[in-house]
Parts: C-alpha cells; structure tokens; sequence
C-alpha cells in the first residue's frame, strides 16, 4: 500500500512538475541580469539554464576575485576592532 | 582604501558586520568545501595564506564539523558585538542606548542575523544576512507574543526551544545568555553551549527530505549510479569504434544513445537509479563472454552479446507490446526502423554466432539471449538470416550452410517460411552489403514480413493479452508471464529444435524463464511509464517507437524494483491493464493514418531534442552547484536558484568586506528635521524593498562607497515587518534605532546615528513608494539635500572606478548606476524600480 501511495505521489509529482519547473525556470530567470528584463516571456528553458550557468561562473569568478581582494585588505587592517575580532577568533 | 580605516562607532559596527559577513561567506565556502573539494578549496587555501586569521581560516578547513564552528563564530561575534557596544556605550549613549543588547545572533549558511534590543525602548532592531523570512520563522511567535511583556521579551524571544534560538544578552556590561529555562550563565559557558542558529533551515531541509523520502533514496542511489553511468557507456561506445566494419555497432550505437537518454531524461529519478543493476548485468554478461571467448573473437562477441542483450530488451518489449516493432517498420521512414534494424540485426549477428559458439562455455549466456531474441523476433530471424547469410556473413562466423538450414527450420514453425524465399528477391542486391543496403533490406523484409504475419501477431496479441489479463487478475504478474512465455513459445521451439543450438536453449529454460520473467515485468510496467513521459500514444508507430524504449528503458528499473519491495506486485495488475488498454489502443491506431503518427513523432523528436538539451543543461548546472545530488529537476532547480542567491549575496558581502561599498545605511526618521519628508521607515523591513541599499559616505576622505547595483532578489519579499523596527521609529522617536537595509534581503539594522557620528548616508534606492531616495549627508548639514550629497558621491567614485582594477563587473556596473543615478540628481529614480517592477 505503501508503495501505491508513493506511485501515486510520483505520477501526481511528475505532473506537477511541468508547472513547478517552469515556476522554477521563471524564477531563475529572475535572478539572472541578463535576461531578466526581457520582457518576452518566452526564453527556453534551455536558454535560463544556460544562462545560469554562465552567471554562477562569472559569479564564481568573481568570488574569487574578491576573496582574493578580501583576504589582502583583512591582512592589512589594524584597527581595534580587528584585534578584538582577531583575539577572539584565535581563542 | 584601508578597510577599517578612520572608523567611526557607526562604521565600526558596520566593519564588524562586514568582518562576520566575510566570516559567514567563509563558512559558506567551507560547507562547500566540505562536500566537493572544488573550486573552493584553493579559494579558502588563498585566504588562509593571505590572511592574518590564519588560526580561523586553518581551524574551517580542520574542523570536522561545521556546526561547531559555526556555533563558535556565533558566540563569537555575539561576544564582539557586545563587547563593541558595552565599550561604546558610555562614550556614546547616544548611539548606544543603555539598554541595548544583543539579543540574538544566528549564524545560517546564508547569512547572519542579529537581532538588538532596546530595554528602554522596548524595541527590538535586526540586522540580518539571511533572509528575513529565516528570521522571522525563528522568533515571530515569540516576537508577537512578547513584545508586550516589556522585560521579558528578552529571554522570551530567545528561548524558544524548539527553534532553538539562544540569546546572549548584554546587560550591565556583562554578557549573559539565557538558556532555555531562563537560567542565566556566564558567557563562558555560553560558549560550550553554542548557538544552534542554523536549525531552522537544516530542520526544513530535514523536513523536506522527509516529505521526499523517495527522491532522497533515489537521490542516494543515484550518486552511485552516476559513476557507474559514466563508465558503464563506455563498452558500448567502445564497442562501436572496435568493429568499424561491423554492422552491428553502426546499428546499435543509435539505440545505445536512445537509451542513455532516456536514462537521464524522462524516467531520471527511477531509470538511473536502477541503470546500476542493468549495466552492470550487461557489462558482466559481456565479460564473462568476453573471457570465454579467445583470440579476436572477443571483441565481437562482446558487441554481439550487448547487442544481442539490446535485443533481448527491445524484443521483450517488443513481444509483450504485440510485436509493435513490425506494426511500426511498416514505415520505413521511422527511426523505429533504425531501432527495428537494430534489434534484428543483433539476432541477425548472435544467430550464426551462436551456432558456432554454442559448444563454448558462454552458451549458457548466449542460449539466454539467443532464446529471447528468438521467441520474440521469430518471424524475422530467417529473413534476416538469409540475408545475412547473403551480404554479411563474411563478417559474421563462417556457417552459411548451417545458417540457411536454420532459417529453414524457424520459417518452418513460424509460418513465414514463404517469407524466406521472397525476402531476398526483394532485396535484388542482395550482395553489395553496406551497412546501408542491409539496412534497407531488413526494412523490406520487416515490412513483408509485417503483411505475411498480420495474422499471427494478432494472434500473439490476443494471446498475450489473455497473459496480461490472468496476470491482472492474479496479481503476479512476474511469475506468470515468465510461464506463459516459456509455455508458448519455447515448446514451438523444442519441436522444431534438432539442431544442437536449440537444445543449448533447451538447456538454459531455467535461466531463460528468470530472465524473461525480468524482461516480462520490465515490458509490462515500462508502457505506462513511456506512456505518462512522452504522452502522445495515439499514434501507433509513436506507441510502438515509445513502448520499445519504454519496455527495454524501464526494464532495468522493474528489475531492480522487483528485487527490492515485493509489494510492488500488488499492483503490477494495474500496470497490466494499463497496457491492455494500451496494447488494444495500438491496435486500434495501427490502421489509422501514418500521416498522423508521423506528425506525431516528428513533434515527438523535437520534444525529445527539447528535453535533451534541457537536461544537458540541467546537468551542468548540476556540476555547478556544490553538493547537489538532487536527482530531480524541480529540487534541482529550487537548490540552483538558493545558490544563485547566495552566490550573489556573497559577491555583495564580499564586495562590502572589500571596501567596495558599506553596508547600505537607511535612515529611518530619527530626527524630525529630516525623517519626516523622506520616509524612510516605510522603506524599511517587509516594504518589498528588496534591494534598497544606500551607502554612507565617510567623511574622513576615505573611499567613498559606491552604489551597487544589487541583484534582484525575486521571491524575498518579505512578509509584513513584525519586527517592531518600524514601529519603533513611528512610535518612539526617542530610540536611537535606524534600520541598516541591506540589499536583497530588506535588512534593517539598528545603526547608531547622530551627531557622533558623521557620515553621511548614501541614496536609496528602493521600490517602495519613496520616488526620490533620499541622500543625506548628516556630516554637512543635518537636513540637506540630495544635490550635497551627489558630489559627495561621485567624487569618491572615480578613483574608484578608475584605480581598481579589480572591481568586478557587477560592481562596476553598479558603479555606472550610482554615477547614473547621482547624475539625476535630486530625483534618482531608482533602476532598481524597474528592475523590480
């Protein structure tokens, strides 16, 4: 019985999934600079998921670039307030 | 450009939160770590060197556990803030009011969050990194409900057990934190016990999984299965380029591709899951053949014994769908030709071999397959003898004579010995070979074998149906299939079987009955799931295009499925009548028109293609994101869009730790002289503003910090502030609270202003009601303009842009914006308002 529910919850879910992806997709799509603004509503799937893909490089990228940039200037700061941060931190 | 430098109490504040935003991103890179050692770990191997908090960044990458950390840095920066503020406070009552504490600190892997208390105020300021909504979840019915009782809305709010929210309170100058039932302790206690800050979300994902369980179990096993995807191909792909010459990887490679497709698109979560127990069934089968033969045998025994499992599985499908392959080679046009060919060309291939072989120790196996091949191939096998015997057999081992003989003996039982004859006049070139020409000629000998045999496929339809319907009624449908198979068609095979060959199959009934019992339940529970995945089953080739990559595609998963619950025969009858109507419905379209069917399929393959590349991508994006063994496309994506956030909230915080930019400064109207115009309050917490974001300038010639663009947060609309921030700032103007939004996330935050303070707080962007973000400059004047502060921006940012090299891209774009929107000077008309509407 147990395994009727769940097959009935998978082919119910696998129905539902066609909205709840294309749901999900819209929302990427939101998130993404690039194609956020077009207006059309229509970008392929294929389209956002590439775009994401490329977004989450060019963000890692820039993670990286700033972690980098970070890591420099927490080096070389020496305030109070990073002493305090650092002796506790090095507890 | 000095981080930290020429701080002010306000800034000060703002450097801690920077620091524990940096901190939190850290932590974040390492729970990335934790799980892919990507990527991130040289990141973090690049702080560690460069970094003077070697002890920490060592200590993230050591520690076994995240939460540990986590809770330590929770403690942590809950000690500093404290500490920060008791030391400030009496230098600066104003800005720190005697009564503040530090209610609340939770450190989530999106961000922190930090809520202060005014005691004198009663008011309650937040600050966060993560999403309010996180927040709010946390403590709003504490919050509500507290809030009116005045003095022990502290420990109230914290303690609320179940989510657990510690609190570290400051009072008196002494940290305190309040356990669960109120009993107070030293901080130094505190710190063993820890902010458990990051439960809620992990108790939802808890939650999640839980209602999931199914996902996560495939989730589990897909992991696995990946691996052995990746390698499981190879053979095949291999097998393809081992025998260049050899027709039956040309063929076959088509219906491997098929398959691997389908693996991973429409029946993902269940197909690859169980494609552990196919491939390596098949990759065993072909070893094991591989090693029983010698020499250059090996290899094409090995392609023919896949193949011939191919097959096996098409067949199987093939046979408990009515023979749907001949309803569809009637169209020769079809790609089902391609998969028809195919699978005839594999019996085409193991027949003459397994005549030759069958002495060898591999007979056993062969036999199997041979057997399924057979049974349900049966009228094509002698047509596709023959011809092989006339155009490939130089390839294939040396027993033409035998071979025909065969031939004769199959058509002889299987009626279409006519047949045997006419299919190679119908082929007239019979000796040209090519892959191509043995194509079209297996098309040819389909499409008659399809006219001559009507009559039996229908009667092997009728009969299988009956099979399906007593399987229906009985429930079993493993068992029962198995026997029906072996009961009608095997015997028509020991009564023709005098040839040694034979009596191998003969031998191997048993092993034969399992199989195809496996085979059976796979081709009966495959239809429904084709079915429901490609949904056009009108057409009759289309059906029986999908029913063959349904039946052998799901064979696996069956298999396994059979294998792990027994429950699942329960309702196997169920699958079984799905596939009588469907069986009854192929029939029925069979007659109709081809025109339709090939509309269909052709809108089919798009489809297909369609889906393809989605899923290509899909898996890219899977690659992307750190520690993502969602199998399924939705949870697939909900992950990709909480990395996308988080990613951009990284890059922001980074930016901000940077000394790109401050923390965005609101001021809500603290001083009548200049709140009451602006409104920021409105602007604050749960007003959608998403992304409001100012900046403030510090005074001290110090880099000024430039707007940035912040990526647009959709779907962080935070619910209606129950955070009193707001109606502190109404209601009592007295509170020295300002709410620091930050963008994104619509984070207020409790920021000291006034006099002691000079910095002057940037424009604000928002999507509120507010049409002119506000700029002030509390340094100049205390109410003045937004032109006093335009040049006060501006100035700072072209150096900015200038200078550094290292500004990324977003930032530089929001540089331009800033100038852009400094440049409409009174009046910024935020682009934020458009991105957000």
């Amino acid at each position: 019985m147990s395994s009727r529910r769940s097959r009935s919850r998978q082919s119910s879910s696998s129905r539902i999934t066609d909205d709840q992806i294309n749901d999900l997709v819209s929302k990427l799509q939101q998130l993404l600079p690039e194609i956020r603004h077009t207006q059309s509503d229509k970008v392929s799937a294929a389209k956002v998921l590439q775009e994401t893909c490329n977004y989450i490089r060019n963000l890692h990228r820039e993670v990286d670039d700033l972690s980098e940039r970070l890591s420099e200037l927490l080096a070389t700061s020496d305030t109070a307030q990073a002493a305090i941060i650092r002796s506790l931190l090095m507890q | 450009m000095e981080w930290g430098s020429n701080f002010n109490s306000a800034e000060t504040v703002c450097s801690i939160i920077h620091f524990i935003q940096t901190i939190r991103f850290c932590l974040n890179l390492r729970e990335q770590t934790a799980g892919t050692t990507r990527r991130t770990t040289p990141l973090l191997l690049k702080l560690h060197q460069k970094s003077t908090y070697n002890i920490l960044f060592q200590s993230m990458i050591d520690e076994q556990s995240f939460s540990a950390l986590n809770r330590r840095f929770t403690v942590a920066m809950t000690t500093v803030l404290t500490q920060f503020i008791s030391a400030r406070a009496a230098e600066f009552p104003q800005v720190f009011p005697s009564g503040l504490a530090v209610l609340f600190v939770g450190c989530h892997l999106s961000g922190s969050s930090f809520v202060f208390f005014n005691k004198e105020a009663k008011s309650f300021s937040h600050f966060s990194t993560m999403p309010l909504s996180e927040l709010y979840r946390v403590a709003r019915g504490k919050l509500d409900s507290t809030q009116d009782k005045n003095n022990m809305v502290a420990s109230d709010l914290s303690m609320n057990p179940e989510n657990d929210v510690f609190e570290l309170v400051w009072e008196n100058g002494q940290i305190l934190l309040q356990g669960q039932s109120n009993r107070t302790r030293k901080l130094n206690t505190s710190q063993a016990q820890c902010l458990p800050s990051h439960s809620p979300r992990d108790r939802d994902r808890d939650v999640g999984y839980f209602n999931n369980a199914k996902m996560v179990k495939f989730g589990a096993i897909d992991s696995v299965v990946r691996d052995v995807m990746s390698t499981a191909p190879s053979p095949d792909v291999e097998l393809a380029h081992d025998d260049d010459d050899d027709m039956v990887p040309w063929l076959s490679y088509p219906l491997d591709g098929h398959l691997q497709h389908d693996y991973s698109s429409d029946f993902l979560p269940e197909l690859s899951g169980v494609t552990v127990n196919d491939f390596p069934s098949r990759n065993s089968i072909a070893s094991s053949i591989g090693k029983a033969s010698g020499g250059n045998q090996v290899n094409r025994e090995r392609d023919m014994h896949l193949n011939s499992l191919h097959g096996a599985n098409l067949e199987d499908g093939n046979n408990s769908k009515l023979s749907s392959l001949d309803v569809s080679t009637t169209r020769p046009r079809s790609s089902m030709n391609q998969l028809h060919s195919s699978a005839s060309q594999q019996i085409q291939t193991s027949f003459p071999h397994l005549r030759t072989k069958c002495t060898g120790g591999t007979e056993n196996i062969t036999g199997k397959i041979l057997h399924d091949s057979l049974v349900c191939h049966s009228p094509q096998v002698p047509l596709i003898a023959s011809s092989s015997s006339s155009t490939a057999k130089q390839k294939l081992d040396p027993t033409p004579p035998s071979n025909s003989s065969n031939v004769i003996n199959f058509s002889h039982f299987l009626r279409p010995a006519a047949l045997l004859k006419s299919s190679p006049q119908n082929h007239g070139v019979p000796g040209t070979g090519g892959s191509r020409n043995l194509d079209s000629m297996v098309k040819n000998c389909s499409a008659v074998n399809n006219q001559t045999h009507e009559s039996s496929l229908i009667v092997t339809r009728d009969g299988i149906r009956n099979e399906s319907n007593s399987c229906c009624k009985n429930a079993v449908v493993p068992s029962i299939d198995g026997k029906n198979l072996s009961d009608g068609k095997p015997p028509e095979q020991s009564q023709a079987n005098k040839q040694p060959e034979v009596a191998c199959l003969g031998d191997s009934a048993d092993h034969d009955d399992r199989l195809k019992h496996c085979l059976e339940v796979g081709a009966t529970k495959g239809l429904p799931d084709s079915e429901k995945a490609v949904e056009s089953i009108i057409a009759a080739s289309v059906c029986s295009r999908n029913s063959v990559e349904g039946a052998s595609d799901d064979l696996p998963p069956n298999r396994k499925r059979k294998c792990h619950d027994t429950e699942d025969s329960e309702w196997h009858s169920d699958d079984v009548e799905e596939e009588c109507n469907d069986v009854k419905r192929v029939t029925s379209a069979r007659g109709t028109g081809s025109k339709r069917s090939r509309a269909a399929e052709v809108h089919n393959l798009s489809e297909r293609r369609r889906r393809d590349r989605i899923n290509e991508k899909m898996r890219a994006l899977q690659e992307l994101i750190p520690n993502c063994n969602k199998v399924d496309k939705a949870s697939m994506l909900d992950e990709a869009i909480e990395y996308l956030k988080t990613l951009q909230l990284q890059v922001q915080i980074m930016s901000m730790g940077a000394g790109l930019f401050m923390p965005p400064v609101m001021f809500p109207g603290g001083m009548p002289p200049m709140n009451a115009p602006h409104i920021y309050a409105p602007m604050g917490v749960g007003m959608g503003m998403g992304f409001g974001i100012g900046m403030p300038d510090i005074n001290g010639g110090s880099p000024g910090f430039p707007m940035v663009q912040v990526p647009h947060m959709q779907g962080m609309h935070f619910p209606g502030p129950s955070i009193p921030a707001q109606t502190v700032m109404h209601g009592l103007p007295s509170s020295n609270f300002q709410v620091l939004g930050l963008p994104g996330q619509g984070l207020p935050m409790p920021i000291p202003r006034g006099p002691i303070a000079p910095f002057s707080g940037g424009p604000f962007m928002t999507n509120s009601s507010v049409a002119a973000a506000p700029v002030e400059n509390f340094g100049s004047a205390a109410a003045s303009t937004s032109k006093d502060a335009s040049p006060n921006i501006n100035s700072p940012m072209v150096p900015n842009g200038g200078t550094d090299p290292s500004i990324t891209p977003a930032l530089r774009q929001a540089n331009e914006q800033a100038s852009c929107v400094n440049g409409s000077g009174v009046n910024p008309t935020t682009k934020n308002d458009l991105i957000a509407n």
